[in-house]
């Protein structure tokens, strides 16, 4: 246990006085000292690399966001009951293990899947016809059915998938993990979103650094040629003229340095302006993706209409992490396009279509270049649906909300391909057994890039904050 | 509330070498919950160098630790750093030339007594009350809806400081506005104007989305419980919502009875969302000058949303310019009671915080670690029992903002001292339990708070206590031989040289390049966002936040805290210098330095333009002569004038005088105060 290690020093330092008064003073020095050794590098440089808390294969995670709440009966849970019911009155709001809040209370009508479903892969996973292309990788995945949020509403529901926390303002997981783990390519952000850039639900607390330091937040890759804001020099600067300048920069900078004491944070600024200019060059070489093969381009969907939007953003996820940027999340289309309380039959086949072959595009790529054995892929929603459509007349049905039904699959690192934990009741509505909560999805996430939820705290407003608050369970089902 | 007695218990072994059974948990905790007294300062060898009583309590931990304080600042480092630290903005050379050549003895004291009165003064200040009251415009969440015109709010707190209102006047107002009791009159009405700062009650982010209306009202009060409890109190009261606190002494139902305060209020739905008359309320503009501008504006707009021929989008926009200069505030009103409407509900006791666990009900009564009793509040009513919803939340602000209370004075102090030295006495400002930082003078902070309180709650006579002192005067680089005693200068031995905030940089880049705006007040305004980023400019949903075209162009650079708060977009820059929109109370900004932050300075959109108007403005000043322009460049930008090796420098780089102004502008001297 006195191997504690706290990623960044304000923790430690903070955590350190709250001694202060016990000792009455006397160790103060001690305790002063001790604290400086501890806290030397990372005050400036909070992005450094530093080992993990365990050895795990995986080293970096893509997290494959789909806002929304994607239907798990009409993609990857076989829920043959409700067959039988199709059309009529739900007759129970409650799964075997509770309700499933407010809602189904009121009229509804069960809404069969009108998908075929078929057993795929060496573990047999159910998948339906829509994933094509990812039921011919199935046995990569691991599955995790029946997780429970919070909250059935979208805010809270993302918040809840992607901080721990219903409210805004906690870090999200991808600070989390930088916070833990730091960076390996300075002249890159750590952790990175690429979105289409409309508004994501609930905005940028979504990727916010919360009440860590602000160099945790999610830096926000826009798919056009600035991927980041203000990374290009103004018109009319040159890369060889601003060189020039912050040469001098560099200089009067040092000479200010030069003539003051305890400078260690001012020799930061001086470093970060000189990755700022290293980043202007390895940023843009990042997301033009000329040097890519046909066959490759092809393997994403990049050419094709339907697929060609987020085959790209699954490129750059690709390149990202061949580049060692730590966390990579990719946000699929914009407004909640999984949240399908109509469309079934119309649009959902759609956002399949658009995210499954690049998905699947991605896992063979990286496992091709030998990427996925050190990669974590996570696949998320912000919940799961109803079996029912409480809109009785729509022609393409839809579904409710439903936050105890969530699926989620992982693969990569040390992930058991074809592993599935959780079992839902006969309409998909709960677990059966216990109820698998995300705050043990967040564990296992943590666990499976090293990181001991315990360990990887932040001292704040009096509590020490983690990301799941009272403690996950690492779920070893999914472990290989 | 996370449970670590493990860990505290083997780092406390592992660091200190005490017995590991002496956890802090264990400790008893009761300093922040003594009322404060004066205790005679201590005895120090060096009196020449004392200038006020902070300095007495300063030295004395100084001596004891064989540190000697560092010396006197210069008078132009000191200036710049009373500016930034005051105003927030740096001197003009004309006022830097003012001031050195000002030879009086109390010259420095003049200035800062210039300060003070100076209206910039409560623009900065109020921006850092706005931090720890989770000041936000739009609730956040989905859809990020608009909750109203907060930023009345936010103009009552730049008047409050600039005005220096007493801070028992200051908290009462925020916590109990419109909750006014009388004690012999009858059919009396609250203080329209108090409305306002209620305000404070509805700035939490709120999640329209949710549709079930218990659970978001219990939410609602949740959210206020916990804050104002953070923000005046210094107690993390919430972490005893689900049970009793872990390290305080406050029990579960202890954070039930404080709730109890809060349970007559009526929460206004923002505008699209209630067909109920919305408890929106039209508070008339106090300061003339602004509704003299209001009624001019919406004049004007009105004479535009005639044109027959306007698009949709534009029609739109000038609805929400409209709206936005209404004189309708955010606040909260009590239920009406009987007998018009059913009494105030009764606050239950909720196991693990589960509405569906509703367990025993509790009278409004206050923290029993403060009081050292369970008895409920003696709640304030009028003499006829009139209006029996009123008084609860006054009965609360009166025993906050009491001199008896031990807290409220320390807190406060607390937070005006972290500010001006970088560090508070207490460093967890939220947190004066006994999980919080335990303080470095706890006799200094008690000497403060009990000055505090006899000034009148004056927040003026605590600015000019602190940064008068020689203790705050100190050069911020020290001659000590031994540094690795204290080398995060908790005793202070030297002033804290600090970076400065989001909100500091921008003013201080369009203040020297002339064009920075003085116009007070008003809705907020929308700073450009860079390139890019278009598509986040517009509303998901009517109500929704947009981030507006600005009304004129000088709304383009007015000063930081007029910039319109969006939860769902911090512009970004701002964010990467780590003023993020705050969905909590923030005690204390945290500090980075990051390669995204030097990108926004080096191609950003502000320093650039600003480079090109400073470069204009130099070429007035100046003339033609490099030699003089560079000179003049230092003067506004730096308050001092070149070195010759920086002339020589300087004046032979191969570049255009927007590249020097931008070099200097980038610089460490200019984003940091010594």
């Amino acid at each position: 246990m006195n191997t504690q290690r706290s990623p960044a020093p304000q923790s430690r330092r903070d955590f350190l006085f709250q001694s202060y008064l016990g000792l009455g003073g006397i160790a103060l020095i001690d305790l002063l000292s001790q604290d400086a050794r501890a806290a030397t590098t990372p005050l400036v440089d909070p992005l450094a690399p530093q080992p993990p808390h365990a050895v795990r294969k995986a080293k970096r995670c893509i997290f494959l966001f789909m806002e929304g709440g994607v239907s798990q009966m009409d993609t990857f849970e076989y829920v043959p009951a409700l067959d039988k019911l199709d059309g009529k009155r739900m007759p129970t709001s409650s799964g075997t293990t509770g309700a499933v809040g407010h809602l189904g209370s009121g009229p509804n009508r069960v809404i069969a899947s009108p998908y075929k479903f078929a057993r795929y892969g060496k573990s047999g996973k159910w998948m339906s016809e829509l994933f094509p292309h990812l039921a011919t990788c199935v046995d990569e995945l691991a599955w995790i059915h029946g997780i429970e949020l919070g909250s059935s509403n979208h805010a809270p529901a993302v918040y809840h998938a992607l901080t721990g926390n219903m409210l805004p303002g906690s870090p999200s997981v991808g600070s989390w993990v930088t916070y833990g783990l730091g960076t390996e390519n300075r002249n890159l952000p750590g952790f990175v979103v690429v979105g289409r850039g409309a508004p994501a639900i609930g905005g940028a607390a979504q990727w916010g650094n919360g009440f860590l330091p602000a160099a945790y937040q999610g830096t926000l890759f826009r798919t056009g040629s600035t991927p980041i804001i203000n990374l290009k020099p103004r018109p009319g600067q040159s890369l060889d003229r601003q060189r020039n300048e912050l040469d001098l920069l560099r200089w009067f900078n040092a000479r200010h340095a030069a003539h003051r004491s305890s400078t260690s944070e001012l020799e930061g600024r001086i470093a970060a302006y000189e990755t700022a200019f290293k980043m202007q060059t390895e940023a843009p070489e990042l997301i033009d993706i000329s040097d890519e093969s046909a066959a490759t381009r092809k393997l994403y969907g990049i050419d094709d209409a339907a697929t060609g939007t987020f085959g790209r953003q699954c490129l750059l996820a690709r390149r990202m992490v061949e580049r060692g940027v730590r966390f990579v999340k990719l946000l699929h289309g914009s407004g909640k396009p999984w949240d399908q309380h109509g469309g079934i039959k119309g649009r959902l086949p759609q956002l399949c279509k658009e995210v499954d072959q690049p998905i699947t595009g991605l896992l063979r790529d990286l496992k091709a270049r030998g990427l996925l054995e050190d990669t974590l892929v996570v696949w998320a929603s912000e919940m799961g649906r109803t079996p029912w459509d409480s809109n009785l007349t729509q022609k393409d049905a839809g579904r409710d909300h439903n936050n105890y039904s969530l699926v989620m699959w992982m693969a990569g690192g040390d992930v058991g391909g074809g592993a599935s934990h959780g079992t839902m009741d006969e309409w998909s509505l709960r677990s059966v057994d216990e109820h698998v909560h995300i705050r043990d999805v967040h564990a296992t996430l943590l666990h499976l890039l090293g990181l001991d939820q315990d360990r990887l705290h932040f001292l704040h407003a009096g509590r020490f904050e983690k990301l799941t608050d009272f403690g996950g369970r690492v779920i070893q089902e999914i472990l290989a | 509330m996370a449970k670590f007695p493990t860990l505290i218990l083997c780092v406390f072994g592992l660091v200190i070498g005490v017995d590991a059974q002496e956890t802090p948990t264990d400790e008893v905790w009761t300093w922040p919950f003594e009322k404060p007294v004066r205790s005679a300062p201590p005895p120090v060898s060096k009196a020449d160098w004392l200038r006020n009583p902070i300095d007495v309590f300063i030295l004395a931990r100084l001596e004891e630790h064989s540190l000697p304080p560092a010396p006197r600042a210069s008078r132009r480092v000191l200036a710049r750093r009373v500016y930034l630290d005051l105003i927030g903005l740096p001197p003009t050379p004309e006022e830097l030339r003012a001031f050195l050549d000002d030879t009086a003895p109390n010259a420095y004291e003049k200035l800062v007594d210039r300060l003070l009165a100076d209206p910039r003064y409560a623009e900065r200040w109020a921006r850092h009350w706005l931090d720890v009251v989770r000041y936000g415009e739009t609730d956040g969440l989905e859809n990020d809806i608009i909750i109203g015109n907060v930023w009345r709010y936010r103009d009552w707190v730049i008047d409050a400081f600039d005005g220096d209102m007493p801070y028992d006047r200051f908290v009462t107002l925020q916590i109990a506005g419109g909750d006014e009791v009388h004690p012999t009159k009858a059919w009396y009405k609250p203080d329209i104007q108090g409305y306002i700062p209620a305000g404070f009650l509805r700035l939490a982010p709120w999640d329209l989305g949710n549709l079930q209306s218990y659970e978001l009202r219990q939410g609602y009060l949740d959210e206020v419980t916990g804050a104002t409890a953070a923000v005046f109190l210094g107690l993390t009261l919430e972490c005893a919502r689900c049970h009793d606190h872990k390290y305080d002494e406050i029990p579960a139902r202890d954070y039930y009875r404080f709730q109890a305060f809060f349970n007559a209020i009526q929460v206004p739905l923002p505008p699209n969302t209630s067909s109920e008359a919305p408890a929106f309320v039209d508070v008339p503009f106090a300061n003339e000058a602004v509704r003299a501008r209001a009624e001019a504006r919406i004049a004007a707009l009105q004479v535009r949303l005639q044109d027959k021929n306007l698009g949709k989008e534009e029609a739109a926009l000038l609805r929400r310019r409209v709206a936005r200069w209404r004189p309708n505030v955010v606040t909260v009103k009590n239920v009406v009671g009987p007998p018009l409407g059913p009494d105030i509900a009764a606050t239950r006791v909720l196991e693990g915080g589960d509405l569906r666990n509703r367990g025993e009900a509790v009278e409004p009564g206050f923290p029993s670690v403060v009081t050292g009793h369970s008895e409920s509040a003696k709640i304030e009513t009028d003499r006829y029992g009139q209006y029996p919803t009123r008084g609860r939340r006054m009965t609360l602000a009166k025993w906050i903002a009491s001199s008896e209370n031990p807290l409220t004075a320390r807190v406060m102090v607390n937070r005006v001292w972290r500010h001006h030295f970088g560090r508070g006495i207490v460093e967890t400002p939220n947190d004066f339990g006994v999980n919080g930082a335990r303080p470095t003078h706890p006799d200094l902070l008690d000497w403060l708070a009990v000055e505090f309180v006899e000034q009148s709650w004056s927040i003026k006579a605590l600015h000019r206590l602190m940064v008068t002192s020689n203790t705050y005067c100190q050069s911020s680089d020290s001659t000590a031989t031994d540094q690795s005693r204290d080398p995060e200068n908790i005793l202070l031995w030297r002033f804290r040289r600090r970076r400065l905030e989001a909100e500091s940089i921008r003013d201080s880049l369009l203040a020297v390049s002339g064009r920075l705006s003085f116009l007070r007040y008003g809705p907020s305004v929308f700073p450009p966002l860079p390139e890019g980023l278009d598509d986040l400019r517009k509303p998901v949903r009517q109500y929704s936040a947009a981030w507006d075209i600005n009304e004129t162009g000088e709304d383009g650079f007015r000063r930081s805290i007029y910039t319109f708060q969006q939860r769902s977009l911090p512009a970004p820059m701002m964010a990467s210098f780590d003023a993020q929109v705050f969905n909590k109370s923030c005690p204390r900004r945290s500090v980075t330095t990051t390669p995204l932050q030097a990108l926004s300075m080096m191609n950003g959109r502000l320093v650039n333009e600003e480079a090109e108007r400073l470069v204009e403005r130099i070429r007035r000043e100046a003339g033609a002569e490099r030699r003089d322009q560079i000179c003049r460049l230092f003067e506004i930008a730096l308050a001092r004038l070149p070195e010759p090796d920086e002339l020589e420098r300087f004046s032979t780089f191969d570049g255009s005088l927007a590249a020097l102004a931008r070099v200097l502008l980038c610089s460490n001297e200019f984003l940091y105060v010594d």
